[in-house]
């Protein structure tokens, strides 16, 4: 085979819902089996290593920008589907619900199956789960706080995946928790406490940093400027000048 | 006291009878039911961990294969393959005996089968496959 490619037209999703069931009966998501009356909250982003919650306003994550992509070294090749920067942010910047999102492109002959996984989702598909490190320049004092934020600093919404979700109809959000909360392994809903699940590997991500940090080091990944912005948002901050 | 796993399979003819009654009562045997299905063909199968000493659960079997129970060792078990667990912690919530929990410093995580009681929930809910059963199919 003289080419083989993945093009992924959304990954990275710059946070995301913390799914829950508020039925009598368990239903199977594209965010796992939900347990009936609220039995389990799943979540699915890495949280303060998620790459779009260390630079909210993409000022260096644009088109272009080289990525770690499943061992392989790939691209940023343009904003993903549903990429959506305009909602509600917190102070610090992030946006408080599902945001931003990348396309993401390299080659497959130079990945490596410890950082591609397949993956099914019982009663509900399959697709895959892919490992993506990006490295993010200090470029001045403000990228150097965006990139210190800490899990406690981000919240994600809580919606009921068995009316909400498919119908639109209901309360959108049962609530907001941190993602600290959400790594403690359980959270409170309406006073009750509810164990959390995840699907993004903390600690795999956590690996992919490091290794990503070891190749910058040994000189085998230079950095690369983003040649086009990614859709922005509109700033609750100042830039400093 | 000694504890066993075992298969109990009953027979149409012995469905209606108060077995698990007649373990507690009349053998003093701890009946721990770990799972259990009636299927429309009118056959029962319970999984059950029963505890006792020796003479207790001599008793306790003699009477089972008087009422024509079968009982097989539980020789199923549930297999953690690492090589494919990314321990994302998405099967933690659905594990009813903490036999699968998570580091939260290191982030791994680990399955204890000494505390497994083969529920089989975490195997559709592992989306990579990571957990298997091996041994008799029920």
């Amino acid at each position: 085979m003289n080419d083989a490619f993945m093009f992924n037209p959304r990954n990275c999703y710059q946070n995301y819902n913390v799914a829950v069931n508020l039925s009598d009966k368990p239903i199977y998501t594209y965010m796992g089996k939900l347990k009936p009356r609220i039995g389990n909250a799943n979540y699915c982003s890495a949280g303060q290593l998620s790459p779009l919650f260390n630079d909210p306003y993409y000022r260096t994550i644009g088109v272009g920008t080289r990525i770690f992509l499943c061992g392989a070294q790939g691209y940023v090749a343009w904003h993903g589907t549903q990429h959506s920067p305009a909602g509600p942010r917190l102070e610090n910047g992030v946006p408080k619900s599902p945001a931003g999102n990348v396309a993401l492109i390299g080659n497959m002959k130079e990945m490596r199956s410890r950082w591609v996984r397949a993956v099914s989702f019982s009663g509900y598909g399959a697709t895959l789960s892919v490992a993506v490190g990006v490295p993010i320049p200090m470029l001045d004092e403000e990228m150097a706080r965006f990139v210190s934020v800490a899990d406690a600093d981000l919240t994600a919404p809580i919606v009921d995946y068995s009316t909400y979700y498919p119908t639109g109809e209901g309360e959108a959000s049962l609530g907001e928790v941190s993602y600290a909360d959400l790594k403690s392994g359980s959270i409170q809903i309406s006073g009750k406490e509810v164990p959390t699940g995840s699907f993004s590997s903390y600690g795999l991500a956590r690996q992919v940093a490091h290794h990503l940090k070891d190749l910058i080091q040994k000189g085998d990944f230079t950095l690369t400027r983003p040649q086009s912005l990614l859709p922005g948002a509109t700033r609750n901050t100042e830039v400093p000048q | 006291m000694k504890e066993t796993r075992v298969v109990l399979r009953f027979p149409e003819t012995v469905v209606e009878a108060p077995i698990t009654y007649h373990l507690i009562a009349d053998f003093g045997v701890q009946v721990n039911i770990l799972r259990a299905s009636i299927d429309p063909g009118k056959q029962g199968m319970m999984v059950v961990a029963l505890a006792g000493s020796d003479g207790q659960l001599a008793k306790a079997m003699d009477y089972l294969e008087q009422m024509h129970v079968r009982v097989d060792p539980l020789a199923e078990k549930i297999q953690h393959l690492e090589d494919r667990c990314t321990s994302c912690t998405s099967c933690i919530p659905h594990c009813p005996t903490q036999a699968l929990q998570v580091d939260r410093e290191t982030w791994k995580v680990s399955f204890n089968p000494d505390d497994c009681i083969v529920c089989l929930s975490c195997l559709d809910t592992c989306i990579y496959r990571a957990m298997s059963v091996v041994g008799n199919e029920l």
